[in-house]
């Protein structure tokens, strides 16, 4: 199953922030209005009844001030009522609004904010009164105004639904727009993408453009070109691989196909056709010694061999191998010196199997008659085993470790051209390494095992 | 003696019991592994030839069953030859192992090999002419003494406790000097030709016959081909 189109994902992830935002903008700027409005109404409220008690004390009479206040206020949400015990009660409310019981605030205190009463009415709007008493030329009166806030509540539900509607279009814009320009953004993906999907076989060796491509590509289309470019490599190797197979099949095949040609076209002897399927057994074991050797090749590169490590002395595994090899040695005047200590942990049949390979080659290419000489040497982490051997440079040496690599000088000469890599091989399973310098006339080989 | 070969592979079967048959045996076959085991366990058989790769009962369904009730030698083929399964065969109660493709002077040497170590051994050889003491580490041919190093020395015993019977190169390099992988050298003709000249060069009566594209051969009857 795919995951979730990047699009839709991060469209939603926008139109989320954006409606959080939207949402506590308003809102904040909603409780800030609501509160410098109930502060202003407040104020209002209080200079207002702090100026009716100053007339009342000024000396106007109680009955004259419905007048004043009419001319000050808007008599459809605010409300005044004046008592004496000695007057006629004033009282103008257009309002609809029973005022509550309160304790009015005595004369010498100055009204403020705290003294407000404030209720809800039958309509759910905010109301608010503030009491005094007052001196006036008659007498103690009590002042009460009142304001029902529908004004405010009003004004504020106009901004509400304006705040709504402003943030429900923000937020749909961005729904609509952000996939637009996500896609537009993620289009440099595409473009990466048919770069590599154009990539042909053959054109593995250009690198992507990474000029082409965003900053934020940047990282995936160096690793895209750092692939292509091993794939490169390796596509390169493998087409001459495969070549060089061909061709190492190819050579026993053609003798197989026509000595049994040849043989058939006329009635021989017994002892010629025994003569003929000796020969092809010949031909089919250096076949079947191929496909044996490619095969570990294959597996020993996808690391697909179990190896059955043992700790064991170099020194006795080594001379094993000259008991075994020194026929062939003497045969060609060379003699084999041994010069090992300490031990190894490996695949011991791996590990004679790579340096009989080291030595058959000493054998067989240095000039005799001469000596080869085995080392070891300890280091801190690993155990270098040379051979040594009188010998020139060898030319194009980082090709030596190459499957079916063979030098012009022994390419006539018999062996499969996998001995060293085969040695490489063995060497990589192990965690380490072969190698190759030339040392004041003396070429040597070396395997490296992690000790 | 009789074998039984169990092999699904036709073709493969029938040059190994050709093979085989030449060679002496009897053999009987079956073609996948639930046929091998009633006739495995049916039979008195002197070895049993299992490949592992079978249809149905695998290999090692058939060897695990088979070593419930038999001590038979079995030898195992199979065309994998990573150290694991090799292991587990040996676990298993199977007594050689051969990697396919193997050949077939190699398998004959492995079935010989298996038949011969119920037989006791001996200390002193002779074939034809040639006296072979173990014990005391002597070799004589008519008589005359020969000096022989060590290795050639096993090299000879090898053959000569095998005469008649041809040793691929292979089975040489592992006995003699323990190499267990295919040197792709000619090391065991270099030695046997040393071999040769101590034993065969000095007498009229040559031993050590060479087969091509098998092995090698110690026989009493005069070899025409040496």
């Amino acid at each position: 199953m795919h995951s979730a189109s990047l699009t839709l994902r991060l469209t939603a992830i926008f139109t989320l922030i954006m409606a959080m935002a939207c949402g506590g903008i308003s809102l904040i700027l909603y409780n800030a209005l609501r509160s410098e409005l109930v502060w202003r109404d407040d104020q209002t409220l209080i200079n207002r009844a702090a100026q009716l008690r100053q007339l009342l004390e000024d000396g106007a009479h109680p009955s004259s001030l419905p007048l004043y206040f009419n001319r000050m206020v808007d008599i459809h949400q605010d409300i005044l009522s004046i008592r004496s015990q000695h007057e006629q009660n004033v009282s103008i409310n257009h309002t609809g609004v029973a005022l509550p019981d309160m304790s009015p605030t005595p004369v010498n205190s100055p009204p403020n904010a705290r003294q407000l009463h404030r209720w809800m009415d039958a309509d759910h709007t905010e109301a608010a009164a503030l009491s005094l008493q007052a001196n006036s030329s008659l007498g103690p009166v009590t002042i009460t105004l009142a304001r029902v806030a529908r004004e405010r509540a009003m004004m504020l539900d106009r901004y509400r639904q304006q705040s709504i509607l402003v943030s429900l279009a923000a937020i749909f814009l961005c729904a609509a727009v952000s996939p637009l320009l996500i896609r537009r953004g993620l289009k440099a993906i595409g473009r990466l993408s048919e770069i590599v999907a154009e990539t042909a076989s053959d054109r593995l060796n250009h690198p992507v453009p990474l000029q082409a491509i965003p900053q934020e590509l940047l990282p995936l289309g160096k690793a895209l070109n750092a692939m292509r470019q091993s794939l490169s490599t390796d596509f390169v190797r493998l087409t001459q691989f495969a070549d060089d197979l061909a061709h190492e099949i190819r050579t026993p095949i053609n003798v197989l196909l026509g000595q049994n040609q040849v043989a058939l076209g006329h009635a021989r002897s017994v002892s010629e056709y025994q003569a003929l399927l000796e020969g092809n057994i010949e031909e089919l074991e250096s076949l079947s010694r191929l496909t044996e050797n490619i095969l570990f090749l294959a597996r020993a590169t996808h690391h697909n061999i179990q190896l059955n490590k043992e700790a064991f002395l170099l020194h006795d595994a080594l001379e094993t191998l000259i008991d075994f090899l020194e026929p062939v040695a003497e045969e060609r005047g060379m003699v084999i010196a041994l010069n090992a200590e300490g031990s190894v942990t490996a695949d011991k049949m791996l590990f004679q199997r790579a340096m009989t390979n080291l030595l058959i080659n000493a054998i067989r290419y240095s000039p005799a008659p001469g000596q080869i000489v085995i080392s070891t040497y300890h280091r801190a982490e690993y155990v270098d085993i040379e051979v040594s051997n009188a010998g020139d440079v060898i030319a194009e040496p980082d090709k030596l470790f190459e499957r079916f690599w063979r030098g012009d000088n022994v390419r006539h000469t018999s062996g499969s051209g996998l001995g060293l890599s085969l040695v490489y091989a063995i060497a990589t399973l192990h965690g380490g390494l072969a190698y190759y310098r030339h040392e004041k006339g003396h070429t040597i080989f070396g395997l490296r095992l992690l000790a | 003696m009789k074998l039984l070969l169990i092999e699904d592979n036709l073709k493969a079967s029938a040059w190994v019991r050709k093979g085989l048959e030449e060679a002496g045996y009897i053999v009987d076959f079956a073609a996948d592994g639930r046929d091998g085991l009633h006739l495995a366990l049916s039979h008195p058989y002197s070895l049993i030839i299992l490949d592992i790769m079978l249809p149905g009962m695998d290999g090692w369904q058939v060897l695990r069953t088979l070593r419930t009730a038999s001590n038979v030698p079995v030898i195992c083929l199979t065309a994998r030859d990573s150290v694991d399964d090799r292991v587990k065969g040996l676990e298993l109660g199977a007594n050689d192992y051969l990697v396919k493709p193997f050949s077939f002077a190699e398998l004959l040497a492995r079935v010989r090999n298996q038949l011969r170590q119920q037989q006791p051994h001996s200390s002193v050889l002779r074939v034809a002419d040639l006296v072979m003491d173990s014990t005391r580490f002597q070799v004589t041919r008519d008589g005359i003494p020969l000096t022989l190093t060590r290795k050639e020395f096993m090299l000879l015993w090898l053959l000569a406790s095998r005469h008649g019977e041809i040793l691929p190169r292979t089975l040489l390099a592992s006995e003699i000097w323990g190499v267990n992988f295919d040197s792709e050298t000619n090391i065991v003709d270099v030695a046997i030709r040393r071999l040769r000249r101590k034993v065969d060069d000095p007498f009229t009566h040559k031993l050590i016959t060479t087969v091509r594209g098998m092995g090698y051969c110690l026989s009493e009857k005069a070899p025409d081909n040496a």
